[in-house]
This record gives C-alpha cells, structure tokens and sequence, in this order.
C-alpha cells in the first residue's frame, strides 16, 4: 500500500479531500498507525493556530479602530462599543450613550416612553433562541447579523450575572436565577421603521437606567465575559 | 451607509486576529487595521454589494500588507529590530502551551510571504481552498502547494525548537 501524502492528510484535516478520497483515506486510518500519527499531529499544528490566533478575538479593540467606524451621527447609536468596557470605563460613557439613543429613537421613531416599557415587558418572553443567545455569545465575537445580539455583561447586587441584549422586538435585560435567565427588563423597539435601532439593546433608556441600577463594580471586560460563560455563568461572592 | 460601518464593526475581531497572523506583533497589526479600514471606508462605492463583506475587506488587508512589505523595508527593519516576544506576551491569551503558540507565530513570521497569506487565510480564517485561491486570484492547485510547503517548514521549526 502506497504512503498517503502529507499533502492527502493535510487536505482531510483542512475537510478538503473529495467524499471518494476522504473515504479511502478513513477505511485506511482504522488500522494504520503511521497514518493516525500524521492525522494526529496535523490537527496538533490546527490546533497551535487557533491557541495562536483565537484570543485576539476575546480582546478588547482600541478605541483608535472603533473611533474610524463610529461617526457622530444621531440616527445611528455606536452600538457595539458598550459590549467590552473600555478601559477607564465610567458612566458618563454609558449617560452619554443613553442619551444619544434616546435621542435616536425620538429622531427616528417616535418617543418611546418608559410607561410603554413598563406596560408592554410582561408581553416579551426569552425564547429558547434569545436563552441559548443568553448562555454561549459572546459581545466580542458575535456576528453583527446574529438575531440576538449580546451588550453588557455584568454581576448584579447578589452576585448574579446580568446581560443586556437586542431582538428584533427591542431591548432587555436578564439576570441569572438558578440554572435560568429572567427577564429584568424589557423595552420594545418602535415597530416598523425600527431595523436601525432594534440592536441599539444595552443604550436603550430604560434598560440602561437598570443597568445602573443593579450593577455591582464594573462591567465584564472580554476576558471576564468568556470566563463567566465558560463557568456556565455561576453567581460570585456567596 | 451607516450599515456598512456597523458590519465593519462587527468584524473587527476577525480583522484583528488576521492581522495579527500577519504581522510581528499586535502594535503592528493594530497598525494594518488601521491601514485597511481607512482604505475600505474610501472604497465603500467599489464593493460590489453581493461580495462578501470579509473576504473583500480581507483582500483589502492582505494588500496593505503586501505594500507595506514592498515599500517600506526601513519600518519593516524598525519593527523587526523590536520582535522578539514583546507582541504576543502582552496580548496572547493564557493558554496551557504559550512557549508552543509563541513558537507557531515565530514559524509564521519566518514563512514566505505567498505561504504565509495563504495560511492565515486557511488556518486562522478558515477559508476554503478554493475560497482562498479566488480571493488570491490563483489557481487551486497553487494555494494546496503553498499551504502544502508552509506546513512542512512550520511543523519543521516547531520540531527544532521542541528539541
């Protein structure tokens, strides 16, 4: 039997050898240790770029970078910049927010006041899309067209975790309870002319005048946000 | 318009990690960030609209990187002289292997620039070969070589620095 190629045992590990290939490459693999070596290390040296590579995802981005993307501009909220607290993190940044998107939503929507807020929470429900949005996204990593998109993280006044996110149908806030995400708060978007604000989640007024609230210390940073997933989301300090 | 800033935003870490597989250290890459965005931002009117986002904004990376190398070997002896480990160690994650991901960046650094695009974009990106050879307007067969020649020497310089 001829030696498989590091170029054939390369282009299985990269999922690139035809279905014919791949199939003669695995009946072969069952008993042929030399084989199962070059696999073996092959995935060792994917896996180095991704230990490599991988944690640059989780960093926080200098404000150099996002300052280029985020123009003042009324109708459109920096949205994504609260998701990883900067350095020297305050809340004016988060006042200052708060009220660019009130603003925003008065300009674009209408004024969404918090007596509607109130009155309409009770109609919202975290999906299992919004929960499981809830247990494994990252702010940092997310794709900009995820249908839930993830703000703040932060511990709340038992040492609960609490996450800011935006649906389609607005803004909310969730804390942990037992192995679950309750609803705090939520705060609907304006209907239909609303796409440009729907992910303004963690600015809305309402939900960040919570925030305030109950935060305790600051906001998770990317690393502590990926450690508190990780961990299954326990609550600290009890 | 505002759209296009928001998905750019969003693809920030990703531009961050390619560039950082590019280039010596997170200075430098932050640097090619830069570089990139400002260009995009200018050539918004000439990305056709069904073009992937990433791949286009890749591209326009990869050439800044490209130019960079071409243009400027006096910066590039500048960012060479203060390699050694300072890039990474403030910025890499802990992991359980650091001596290992340090070595596989300095393997990177020491590739060939044709082998060393064509793993980021395969390896750290997790393009397709053929995803790869389009962006790079070469043939397949090309990219498999390049990725083929830029393993053998990365697994050689990780075993000699293992010994």
């Amino acid at each position: 039997m001829a030696k498989m190629t590091d170029e054939k045992v390369m282009a299985y590990v990269d999922g690139e050898l035809t279905p014919e290939d791949r199939s003669a490459l695995e009946r072969r693999l069952a008993s042929d240790r030399q084989l199962q070596c070059a696999v073996a290390n092959e995935r060792l040296l994917r896996s180095k770029f991704a230990e490599t590579y991988d944690p640059t995802l989780a960093e926080e981005v200098p404000q150099r970078l996002l300052q280029l993307l985020e123009r003042p501009n009324p109708q459109v909220l920096p949205f994504r910049r609260p998701r990883i607290a900067p350095a020297g993190w305050r809340w004016q940044h988060l006042t200052a927010m708060a009220a660019s998107l009130a603003l925003a939503l008065f300009l674009g929507n209408g004024l969404l006041s918090n007596d509607r807020a109130a009155e309409d929470q009770a109609g919202f429900r975290i999906t299992k899309e919004t929960a499981e949005a809830l247990n494994v996204q990252l702010a940092s990593t997310q794709s900009a067209n995820a249908p839930v998109q993830i703000g703040v993280s932060f511990i709340g006044p038992e040492g609960q975790p609490c996450r800011t996110f935006g649906v389609s149908e607005g803004a909310g806030l969730a804390c942990r309870s037992g192995n679950e995400w309750k609803l705090e708060l939520f705060a609907p978007g304006t209907g239909s002319s609303g796409t440009e604000f729907q992910r303004a989640e963690s600015g809305s007024t309402a939900v960040m005048s919570k925030v305030q609230e109950l935060i305790a210390g600051e906001p998770m940073d990317g690393r502590q946000e990926r450690q508190a997933r990780d961990a299954g989301w326990p609550a600290t300090g009890n | 318009v505002e759209k296009f800033e928001r998905e750019l935003l969003g693809l920030l870490p990703r531009l961050r990690r390619f560039a950082r597989s590019l280039t010596r250290n997170a200075a430098q890459a932050d640097d090619l960030c830069q570089m990139a965005l400002e260009k995009a931002l200018m050539r918004r009117s000439q990305r056709r609209e069904e073009a992937r986002l990433d791949a286009w904004m890749f591209m326009i990376m990869r050439n800044c990187w490209i130019d960079e190398r071409r243009k400027n070997t006096r910066e590039l002896a500048r960012f060479d002289a203060g390699v050694s480990a300072d890039g990474l160690s403030d910025t890499a994650a802990p992991t359980n292997d650091p001596l290992g991901t340090l070595h596989l960046h300095q393997a990177m650094n020491a590739l060939p620039d044709e082998q060393r695009e064509a793993a980021a974009l395969v390896w750290v990106e997790g393009f397709s070969y053929q995803e790869a050879a389009d962006r790079l307007e070469i043939p397949i067969g090309t990219i498999t070589s390049r990725l083929s020649r830029a393993r053998g020497r990365l697994i050689k310089n990780l075993d000699g620095e293992n010994d």
